[in-house]
């Protein structure tokens, strides 16, 4: 069942909503910064050396998880909360049957996704199994994507955004 | 930073501070910064915990891998970077994900492999960093390929008041009339 204009519109009005997409993308900068992987340069005696090298992840005197660190997770889950946040709106829109299903899962996963790094980022001492954390964040990313792959029509090309091609 | 058009939105803003050119730029900002001697706090806290003169070098062979891993990234995957960019931008690209269908799930996979990347860097560091804090910092090889006396051809002494924490010298590191690292 294809959807209608109205579908497809009510579905971007969510998805799409200004603030909602500016305080993801303010939790998502903020995750970039805290972790050290993009942001302005670091000051000079700062002990992750250089903005791009990463997080420092534990206290150096104490072992415990760097406040950094913890504030990033809190980013992420915001980002998370945020999604499912979306998912439930979505969820209350009169959709082909189908289609919301793939959107809520997509969301949902994502959500996941987002939710799986706050796990991994804010565990004390070294992860017991490296590839397996990161292969379980893969799976809901997998998901997510897949999930979206049928849902294309409801999405806004990045042009609308001059995001670029 | 770049310049930002007038006519451009705040959502142009707050990607352009995360293209990949900007990426770029930063890290070239990074590696000038990094060639500049950067001081250390060279006392701890009264009540710290005593650590192994080897973490500063330990950490910051750490901080290193990350930034090599963290270019591999942007290189191997330079088409979502470019769209979305660096780091963890996928949601926000996702909302805005739109192709023509066989380009879209080339994208999707892109950006996928991007942020397993990522992920696998990020964990990657925590190991390693992990690692450092343990006692002699888990056997850490200074003379490592990429470590900081990777190039020594004498000796190889501590010295936790230089970024990289080791330092090539000459003299035996315990030589009392000879102190490379300084005092």
């Amino acid at each position: 069942m294809k959807p209608t204009p109205a579908q497809i519109k009510a579905v971007r009005k969510v998805l799409y909503d200004r603030t909602q997409l500016k305080q993801m993308a303010n939790d998502i900068q903020q995750v970039n910064l805290l972790m050290n992987i993009s942001g302005p340069p670091l000051p000079q005696n700062d002990v992750r050396i250089a903005v791009g090298d990463g997080p420092q992840w534990f206290i150096q005197t104490t072992g415990a998880v760097d406040p950094n660190i913890l504030s990033a997770v809190a980013s992420c889950q915001s980002l998370a909360k945020r999604l499912l946040s979306l998912r439930s709106a979505v969820a209350r829109l009169q959709l082909p049957p189908a289609d919301k299903q793939f959107l809520t899962t997509a969301l949902n996963e994502q959500a996941l996704t987002w939710s799986a790094r706050a796990t991994l980022w804010q565990q004390q001492g070294a992860p017991a199994d490296p590839a397996g954390a990161v292969a379980q964040i893969a799976a809901h990313q997998a998901a997510s994507f897949a999930a979206l792959k049928h849902v294309q029509a409801y999405l806004r090309p990045p042009s609308d955004f001059n995001l670029g091609s | 930073m770049n310049e930002i058009p007038a006519n451009e939105t705040w959502f142009d803003r707050l990607t352009t501070t995360v293209t990949r050119r900007s990426a770029l730029k930063a890290g070239l900002a990074a590696a000038a910064a990094f060639t500049l001697p950067l001081a250390r706090p060279s006392s701890a806290p009264a009540d710290s915990i005593q650590v192994d003169p080897c973490f500063a070098g330990c950490s910051s062979f750490g901080h290193h891998q990350f930034a090599a891993a963290q270019r591999t990234c942007m290189s191997n995957f330079s088409n979502a970077g470019t769209f979305l960019g660096v780091g963890f931008s996928t949601l926000t690209g996702m909302l805005f994900l739109q192709a023509a269908p066989g380009a879209l799930a080339h994208q999707l996979l892109a950006v996928r492999n991007e942020q397993a990347c990522y992920d696998n860097a990020l964990v990657a560091s925590k190991v390693a960093q992990y690692d450092c804090i343990k006692p002699a910092c888990s056997g850490f090889d200074p003379k490592q390929p990429g470590g900081p006396c990777d190039t020594c051809t004498n000796n190889c002494c501590v010295c936790p008041d230089i970024p990289n924490g080791y330092i090539c010298c000459f003299y035996a590191c315990d030589d009392p009339d000879h102190n490379c690292c300084g005092s």
